[in-house]
């Protein structure tokens, strides 16, 4: 599982809605780690990801960071 | 009771608010955004599904555009300060309450002017005219109420939205008193923001209200502090709401927002806006056939007007219409309702007004026991 990391907790929910709208699964989760301090993101497959983040980044979604959780 | 005192704060509200409210009490007493465990992401989802809830009722889909506010004057001043610059020109109406008066006076000292457009009741034509004619070079914005506190007069956001537009000007709209009364959404009146307050038309209870931006705003933050976000750096986030929620949310009152606006699309806004005007119409109506009440507004119309009502008794002081009215078993709000101006434009501000609102809650008994009341306050 991968997580994309996209700072707050409601842009993290609107990452979820916006994937679910395409079929892609996901959840939010709060990073165990964040170089500068708190942030949520989703946590989706890694079959899934690329689909993911093109998705997010055509919602103007900017992602900070993916690791693998 | 009859209470009419709706302008000032819907009442009673609708079971489902309260069942919102006291369900938030005890379900949601993590803290939202702040930790991981399944307590906080629960109470999270919930202020997230409020969030949208309220977003797709003022027309945007983007969640992250709604900010939640301990009220529409917060929302307001987060406005005018968040945006305004020294030299700045903004143009208000002369009807405003004083949640837009007041921040403006204050920043009247740090270089930004204003002008007064005049509201002509049922002519938007002339109060479009009178907007248009006060525009300068260093305007920056138009802020507005959507409808009058003190007489009910509407106006006409639409046409001086597109008159924003057209100038290339921020648009701002203070809908305390049309917001779950009017239609309105930042398309429809091409704005950029939209202030509203929980517990007036939207039935939900007080110390929370919300501020709905279009994708165009660029508001520095008034308060800054704790998001549960980005806490290694001394900058507030520049994401939203991030940037203009700072400090715990107030979950209850937003939970109980949210089912109230439920409560209003599912009742239907035109439902709503029919009989509160039927009643308002009914009211002035009756009043104007009593010899010593005076009115001062045309009788209320719809499209033109929500339904609150001003008037006075003889020569009685209106803190004194509004006390003996509570004796008899009235709620109304007396005096200036924290709106001077609009007082000083329909020439009211030497002793007041007494101001009745009905809400979707009244009904023709509290009609007929109100006009009986004032015609014997008024014999």
């Amino acid at each position: 599982m991968v997580m994309i990391n996209v700072g707050s907790v409601t842009r993290a929910a609107r990452a979820r809605d916006l994937l679910f709208d395409r079929n892609i699964k996901s959840s939010v989760r709060r990073a165990a780690e964040d170089s500068e301090g708190c942030s949520h993101g989703v946590v989706v497959r890694q079959e899934d990801l690329s689909a993911a983040m093109s998705i997010l980044a055509d919602s103007n979604i900017k992602i900070r960071k993916t690791s693998e959780v | 009771m009859i209470y009419f005192d709706n302008a000032a704060t819907t009442s009673p509200k609708p079971g489902q608010v309260i069942d919102a409210a006291c369900r938030a009490v005890g379900r949601f007493t993590a803290n939202p955004g702040r930790s991981g465990h399944p307590m906080a992401a629960e109470c999270s989802q919930a202020i997230y599904d409020a969030r949208r809830t309220v977003g797709e009722f003022f027309g945007t889909d983007n969640p992250e555009q709604v900010v939640f506010t301990p009220g529409c004057t917060y929302s307001i001043n987060f406005v005018l300060k968040g945006s305004l610059n020294p030299g700045d020109h903004i143009i208000i109406s002369n009807l405003e309450h004083n949640a837009v008066v007041r921040p403006l006076h204050t920043l009247q000292k740090h270089g930004i002017s204003v002008s007064r457009a005049r509201v002509f009741e049922n002519d938007p034509d002339a109060t479009l005219r009178s907007f248009r004619g006060e525009i300068r070079k260093n305007t920056r914005m138009i802020f507005i109420t959507h409808a009058s506190n003190v007489f009910g007069i509407r106006l006409p956001v639409e046409r001086i939205g597109e008159l924003c537009r057209e100038r290339g000007l921020m648009f701002g709209i203070d809908a305390a008193q049309s917001a779950g009364v009017v239609p309105i959404t930042l398309e429809s009146a091409k704005a950029d923001f939209i202030c509203v307050p929980a517990h007036k038309g939207l039935y939900g209870i007080m110390g929370a209200g919300a501020l709905i931006l279009s994708e165009r705003e660029k508001l520095r933050p008034v308060i800054e502090g704790g998001t549960g976000s980005m806490s290694a750096l001394r900058d507030q986030p520049q994401f939203l709401p991030d940037r203009l929620e700072s400090g715990t949310a107030n979950v209850v009152g937003i939970c109980a927002m949210a089912a109230g606006v439920r409560w209003v699309s599912g009742k239907g806004i035109d439902t709503i806006a029919e009989h509160e005007m039927a009643a308002a119409s009914q009211l002035y109506r009756r009043m104007s056939k009593i010899d010593n009440v005076v009115l001062y507004t045309q009788e209320p119309v719809h499209g033109q007007h929500v339904p609150v009502i001003s008037f006075n008794i003889g020569d009685l002081a209106s803190e004194k219409t509004g006390e003996l009215l509570a004796q008899r078993g009235v709620a109304v709000r007396a005096g200036l309702h924290c709106a001077y101006d609009a007082h000083l434009a329909l020439g009211t501000h030497k002793r007041g007004t007494v101001r009745l609102c009905p809400s979707a809650f009244s009904s023709q008994k509290d009609i007929d026991g109100f006009i009986k009341i004032v015609a014997e306050l008024a014999g």
